[in-house]
């Protein structure tokens, strides 16, 4: 009976799924664009200040007003007139099955690309870099990764800081027991809470949630950046004619020193200005016409 | 769709070893939290079929407190609220010093949980046992204690064993909330697969199929157990 049921079990899953895997046509989020005169970006709600919903439930944030820019360069390229732009909220877990079943367009939040990823979705050029910090107590006394050993640190789910924490661990031979909390809310939490002794994540994104603590004169980010990730946005594989009108308007934005502006504005704030490796990234990607 | 199928990554390391360490801590959330559940909630459920206005009160305050409240706040209240609560030397060595606090936690939680239900099941089952077997072992001039232990449990426990079964079932799968307190169960390690590869439906695949091996094999042992304990008369 058992054996039966498992053979059963198997044989219903895999009628199933050729049905799920069909052939892809190139650029399907262009025609759909063509068809529907809107362009749909999905956005995260509570990623600010890349992507956030605002006091009047509006989309908002960094992300969000180079993803604008990016719809009016699709209308013109497209000859649409007045293209309307849609915003889909998405989370960690849903973004990749909206984006392969077609439902968004372009992906506006806080999302890293890493080789992983491109295997099943494809980046835009990089708007801005994660340096993985460390969130601490003043009074713990944690200057960098090496005050670490025998501690514990909190890492985000839905990040991809297990790697590159991890990684820059075992490189120094430090110990530390790893727990992961839900999201950069609870990591705060177990910092002040003394559950952990350092909560590791994206500099910018700990500035953010430092904003919203009461007793943020108890807290540092320190540390020197445990790694530089690329953030972008993201598509559906075979778009590559989506993603020439992204990746051009991301240079043009960049050329002209707009999206510095767009920088300074939302991104400066949180402690991580135009400098050094952002600096560069901005010049090499500000590629001529 | 536009999504390309990799199902040959969930067989790359370190993602099989992510599943397998997932499934492990699954099953052992699940054992440890049984273990604990299945004698509170049995003396919960005796004590609901007590005479006593004060144990029965009790006793159905318990079960109405953790059968009622959402597993996932109880989740929530022992990890970030009770901890708070206890004096601060004992707080922080239920934060940080106890081996694995999320997993133990989590334990508690569904312990908590479960008895709260189980206590139900075991009233129902006592209950159901035919007022005569009662009487017939006072006439036989056994106590109280006796009674319940060679008489009504033996039978009752015959009655409720195939909702127990569904009961440990519903522990497992219960099992997976514990990844909102950071245990890297089953679901959180599929989850983590998705998050570094983007092939979550493959992950979740894998994933759900464990939870239907899981589930078949405990079906499988319940069934003999079943099979070996049938009364051979009928109550």
């Amino acid at each position: 009976m058992f054996v039966r049921k498992i053979s059963l079990l198997t044989f219903v899953v895999a009628a199933l799924l050729p049905a799920l895997a069909r052939g892809q046509e190139a650029d399907t989020a262009l025609r759909r664009i063509q068809q529907s005169k809107a362009v749909t970006i999905g956005f995260r709600e509570s990623a600010a200040p890349f992507a956030y919903l605002d006091e009047r439930k509006q989309a908002s944030g960094y992300s969000i007003d180079i993803c604008n820019r990016i719809a009016q360069e699709i209308g013109r390229k497209l000859n649409i007139p007045h293209i309307e732009t849609k915003y889909v909220p998405v989370t960690p877990q849903t973004r990749i099955p909206l984006i392969a079943n077609g439902t968004v367009d372009i992906e506006c939040g806080t999302t890293v690309n890493s080789l992983g990823r491109q295997e099943q979705v494809d980046f835009s050029y990089a708007v801005a870099l994660a340096e993985g910090r460390l969130l601490v107590k003043k009074t713990s006394g944690i200057q960098d990764l090496s005050d670490l050993h025998g501690k514990i640190v909190a890492l985000a789910a839905g990040t991809t800081a297990e790697r590159y924490v991890r990684a820059a661990l075992d490189r120094n031979k430090i110990n530390v027991r790893v727990l992961q909390v839900r999201d950069n809310a609870e990591g705060l939490l177990a910092v002040n809470s003394q559950r952990v002794d350092a909560f590791v994540n994206d500099a910018v994104l700990l500035g953010g949630v430092l904003r919203t603590a009461q007793n943020k004169d108890d807290f540092a980010i320190v540390g020197k950046p445990l790694s530089f990730e690329q953030v972008a946005f993201m598509v559906g594989k075979n778009n590559s004619g989506l993603l020439t009108i992204i990746n051009g308007t991301i240079a043009r934005l960049l050329a002209s020193g707009e999206l510095h502006r767009l920088y300074d504005q939302w991104i400066t704030p949180y402690g991580v200005p135009i400098e050094g490796e952002v600096d560069t990234l901005f010049k090499i990607e500000a590629i001529a016409e | 769709m536009n999504y390309q199928w990799n199902w040959g990554l969930l067989l790359k390391e370190p993602y099989t070893g992510w599943l397998l360490t997932g499934l492990g801590w699954t099953v052992a959330l699940s054992i440890a939290g049984w273990l604990i559940a299945l004698p509170l909630g049995t003396t919960i459920g005796i004590a609901r079929t007590s005479s006593s206005r004060w144990v029965l009160g009790l006793s159905g305050f318990y079960v109405s407190v953790f059968r009622n409240i959402p597993l996932l706040l109880q989740m929530f209240v022992w990890f970030f609220v009770v901890p708070e609560l206890l004096p601060d030397k004992l707080g922080l060595w239920f934060k940080r010093d106890l081996p694995n606090p999320e997993f133990w936690t989590g334990v508690l939680a569904l312990a908590f949980y479960t008895s709260g239900r189980l206590a139900e099941l075991f009233r129902a089952g006592l209950q159901a046992v035919p007022r005569g077997q009662r009487m017939a072992a006072d006439a036989t001039g056994m106590n109280r204690a006796q009674a319940l232990r060679y008489i009504v449990m033996p039978q009752a426990l015959r009655i409720i064993l195939p909702p127990l079964t569904s009961e440990f079932m519903s522990i497992v799968k219960n099992s997976s909330l514990a990844l909102t307190i950071g245990v890297l169960e089953l679901t959180a390690q599929s989850r983590q697969i998705e998050n570094f590869t983007f092939h979550g439906f493959e992950a979740f695949g894998a994933a759900t199929a464990f939870y239907v091996l899981v589930a078949l094999v405990l079906n499988l042992v319940m069934v003999r157990l079943q099979r070996t304990l049938t009364s051979p008369i009928a109550v």
